[in-house]
């Protein structure tokens, strides 16, 4: 043990130097809490937020419920993630309508030819 | 500060001023070290420690983890005994070491004490807040370095490096010699 391993005597502030002290605190404190106060509880706000969040959970669990029964239901909607349906003609690089003409049984119009080579200009 | 039961923090926190009688005589040590070391001087120490209890009282309802009350109430003791300093400061209309002197018992051992505690305070005075703390806990109040460093957010080796340098700056300033570090080995 080396000299700076010695405690240093600091008995003289020891609060039980005083033996009435401990008792004086704690009559004091308890004076001091007056009858009518009370801890602070968590305030009304703080209630109605916990509230709301246990309201926010539980309906945003139903709604996930939801929305993933619709979406994994055969025919269902198609969720934002899902690639569109394939547009018929997109991969020859001709427009839409022709794709959509070789697909369908009948044969387009006249008029609808010409607005499809010419996009419906002179 | 020493661990407090969850039940009786919850009995407090629902207005049971028994269990907060309890909670204040198991804080009391600690927190008048840790006043102390702030306000350093006894008197003055048990009102900032009356008045963190009552600060205490009034906020437990923002203290859900008993695991945590012991930093949050040293941190209401800290904010109390600097809050004191600073009216002191403002008010200097009494002089600190006239309300030291004043002390129950008999006069001579009064005295005597009181003279002592002068000296000690006016040592303490060169130390550091942190290094006051330090030294009031694990020499007064028998902490291990391990306690300390939790209470005061520092590890474990800072707080040993926080006493050696209160205790050599607190030797050096109540005139102790210094022995020489070959004569300790021998």
């Amino acid at each position: 043990m080396t000299h700076d391993d010695e405690r240093i005597d600091l008995s003289a502030f020891d609060p039980e130097n005083d033996p009435d002290r401990l008792e004086r605190v704690v009559a004091n404190v308890m004076d001091r809490l007056g009858p009518g106060i009370v801890p602070d509880s968590p305030s009304f706000l703080q209630e109605f937020e916990s509230l709301v969040a246990r309201r926010h959970r539980s309906i945003a669990v139903a709604a996930g419920i939801v929305l993933i029964a619709a979406v994994s239901w055969p025919g269902g909607v198609r969720a934002p993630w899902e690639p569109a349906e394939p547009q018929v003609g997109a991969g020859l690089e001709v427009p839409v309508s022709w794709g959509t003409w070789l697909a369908a049984d009948e044969n387009p119009s006249a008029e609808e030819v010409f607005f499809a080579t010419t996009g419906g200009g002179e | 500060m020493p661990p407090i039961d969850r039940a009786l923090l919850d009995a407090a926190r629902q207005g049971d001023r028994t269990a907060f009688a309890q909670i204040v005589r198991g804080q009391f040590r600690v927190a008048f070290s840790t006043a102390l070391s702030i306000v350093q001087n006894p008197t003055d120490a048990e009102d900032v420690v009356q008045d963190a209890f009552v600060r205490c009282w009034q906020r437990l309802g923002q203290c859900e983890n008993s695991a945590a009350f012991g930093g949050w109430f040293r941190t209401i003791v800290r904010s109390v005994a600097h809050n004191h300093l600073e009216r002191e400061r403002v008010r200097a209309t009494e002089s600190i070491d006239s309300v030291r002197t004043a002390a129950a018992g008999s006069p001579a051992v009064d005295l005597e004490r009181a003279e002592l505690r002068t000296r000690l305070s006016d040592a303490m005075r060169g130390l550091t807040d942190v290094q006051r703390e330090v030294l009031l806990l694990f020499d007064l109040e028998g902490f291990r370095h391990a306690e300390i460093a939790e209470l005061i957010g520092v590890s474990e080796g800072m707080s040993r490096r926080h006493l050696l340098n209160a205790r050599q700056r607190m030797r050096t300033a109540l005139g102790e010699p210094e022995p020489l570090k070959t004569k300790e080995k021998e």
